[in-house]
């Protein structure tokens, strides 16, 4: 595939990725506002849960292209198989993601562990390249770029732990209505998240100008 | 009353709105039976009503518990057939065939739970006019009802919604049929009732009329009185009383006290039948002299005399009516903004005890993490549930 075309697809997945997490995460801001009648938060928690399925997929896509970008880069040969079956790993998590994602009720606890496991791996595998001395001399922005998508990949994983409570406090919310203890664990929980959140963009936005700014500083 | 209501033991859906299937519900709910009301998400519509209709939820809703579902999700279709699947009766008042759509149509329930009741309240039972779409006006014009009740020419519904009343009552008596049917053969059973057919038989007695008679009905304004005196009158102070005299024995009682002795003694007034031909010399008569008294005091006498009577009062009257506050005719309902008023109860009592209510009018999904825990979900999945918006 062409260094043009797996560019475009990057620039193209970073821009879904971000700009449909910022929906995301605009959406949770209603969720949280006790000025909102629990109807027009519920409406926003509904869009939110519709659109996260977008920047996880997106997530992945990078994670699918970015390697051959950065092989092509490093002048690494990388033989069709090998490509081919990266591309059909990348495609069955994915598939995994949408499954997690679109589960009647609570996901398949089997599936979120497996998705949290190659999660780790990936967190852990771009921290291993980053330190490679081939990658690091050569190109130490490529280093720093993957140290930030191991960063983003922890905060994911930290988004999902803080989130944890916020699930049952918003069934509280829906089937109770608002009380202050829920509003509490609502507003807690959110604020924790939105901190990693923040942190991600930064990662995110950060990586971006890496790529393209490709600095030397040797 | 024993503590155990006699339905206690009948679990029933409804899905409907407005006012015929509610009402069917609420019959069940009172008189015991576990009502689950299945809203859409963010409530029944019919909660929202202005006008006319904004008491319509409050009073056919008590003795329910709400599930919000979002019936056009397979996922809380699959929740609804789990919930019909331990059901004994479904009741729903959606226009032909929207049911069957959903795959909540008779067959597919009667498969999926051979013991299940389905009642289905509706326009028209069976025949040319079964795919038309009804409403109680629309009923009452066409069933004879706005004629007579009107003046010559100008047909009038009636001051309520008798036929969906009418209609839904009849559905809980063909669920209550359906019931009994089933302790014997152990199957359950699609019933049917009708706003149109509802007010055939209710204006069935003006079609016995004509067929005994001969001569149509005339509207009841213009009918001509079966009894001397059934009629309204107005008092010095600016009121009106209804007062009957419908039998032999009450007339010479009525005369006695209202001055008129001499017609009392009258042999050719002794009989209804002979009273009815000399309402032209009576009723001015009596317009005059129960004219000429308040209210208060009318009915003070009539009372006495123990003849019917009644003051022409209006709905809102009721809440401080004496007798019905004092037998339990009043139910105190908590309404879902929390504040309270008085309904009537069901108009029956059973060993001496009226029904009361046992489940306040809900607001929207108030029941959904309870109804779903006894289907046996746990609280991980219902709140992802409604995270995701399929119930609420």
């Amino acid at each position: 595939m062409s260094h043009e075309l797996l560019l475009w697809l990057h620039v193209l997945t970073f821009a879904l990725w971000f700009g449909t997490d910022l929906g995301v995460f605009t959406a949770s801001l209603a969720t949280t506002d006790p000025k909102q009648s629990v109807a027009v938060r519920q409406y926003a928690m509904q869009l939110l849960m519709k659109l996260d399925l977008v920047p996880r997929l997106a997530m992945l896509l990078v994670v699918a292209i970015g390697p051959l970008l950065a092989a092509q880069w490093l002048g690494v040969a990388v033989a069709t198989w090998q490509w081919v079956g990266w591309c059909l790993l990348v495609l069955a998590w994915m598939v995994l993601e949408a499954k997690i994602h679109l589960a009647t009720g609570a996901p398949s606890a089997v599936l979120v562990n497996l998705d949290t496991l190659l999660r780790v791996v990936l967190l852990l595998g771009c921290i291993v390249l980053a330190m490679q001395p081939q990658v690091w001399s050569v190109t130490p922005w490529l280093s720093v770029k993957l140290g930030l998508l191991a960063t983003t990949v922890a905060c994911g994983l930290g988004v999902r732990f803080t989130l944890a409570p916020f699930i049952p406090a918003f069934g509280q919310l829906v089937t109770t209505g608002s009380t202050p203890e829920v509003e509490a664990t609502l507003q807690r929980s959110m604020n924790h998240s939105r901190i990693l959140v923040l942190i991600i963009y930064a990662c995110v936005l950060s990586a971006a100008w890496l790529g393209v700014a490709k600095p030397a500083w040797h | 009353m024993d503590q155990r209501l006699p339905l206690s033991h009948v679990k029933v859906v409804e899905m409907s709105h407005m006012v015929m299937g509610p009402t069917v519900g609420l019959v069940l709910g009172d008189l015991g039976a576990d009502v689950v009301k299945i809203e859409p998400v963010g409530g029944d519509k019919t909660r929202k009503l202005r006008g006319s209709g904004a008491g319509y939820f409050v009073t056919y809703n008590r003795n329910k518990r709400s599930l919000c579902l979002d019936t056009a999700r397979p996922e809380a279709r699959e929740l609804l057939l789990k919930l019909i699947a331990a059901a004994d009766v479904f009741v729903e008042n959606f226009r032909p065939g929207a049911m069957d759509k959903l795959g909540l149509g008779w067959e597919a329930l009667s498969a999926l739970n051979p013991r299940l009741i389905y009642c289905s309240t509706r326009g028209f039972l069976d025949g040319p006019y079964q795919h038309r779409t009804a409403l109680d006006e629309v009923a009452q014009m066409m069933g004879g009802l706005a004629y007579m009740t009107g003046p010559p020419g100008r047909p009038l519904r009636a001051g309520a919604s008798v036929i969906d009343v009418t209609g839904g009552m009849f559905g809980a008596i063909g669920i209550m049929a359906a019931l009994e049917q089933r302790h014997h053969t152990g199957k359950g059973g699609r019933v049917v009732s009708a706003l149109y057919e509802s007010t055939a038989f209710l204006v069935g007695q003006h079609m016995a009329q004509y067929a005994v008679t001969g001569t149509p009905a005339p509207p009841m304004p213009a009918r001509v009185s079966a009894w001397a005196v059934y009629d309204i009158f107005d008092t010095a102070d600016a009121q009106q009383v209804f007062v009957a005299v419908v039998s032999d024995t009450q007339w010479p009682v009525f005369c006695r006290e209202f001055g008129f002795a001499d017609w009392a003694e009258d042999a050719t007034l002794a009989v209804n039948s002979g009273r009815v031909t000399r309402r032209d010399l009576i009723i001015p008569a009596l317009r005059e002299s129960l004219g000429a008294c308040t209210k208060a005091d009318l009915m003070a006498r009539l009372e006495r005399c123990g003849l019917p009577y009644a003051p022409i009062a209006r709905p809102e009257d009721l809440f401080a009516d004496v007798h019905l506050n004092a037998s339990g005719g009043l139910l105190d309902i908590a309404m879902p903004d929390g504040a309270h008023t008085q309904l009537p109860a069901l108009p029956v009592s059973l060993d001496g005890q009226r029904f009361g209510v046992h489940h306040p009018v809900p607001a929207p999904g108030r029941d959904t993490r309870e109804v779903l825990r006894e289907l046996g979900l746990p609280d991980v999945e219902i709140d992802a549930l409604i995270a995701r918006g399929v119930i609420a």
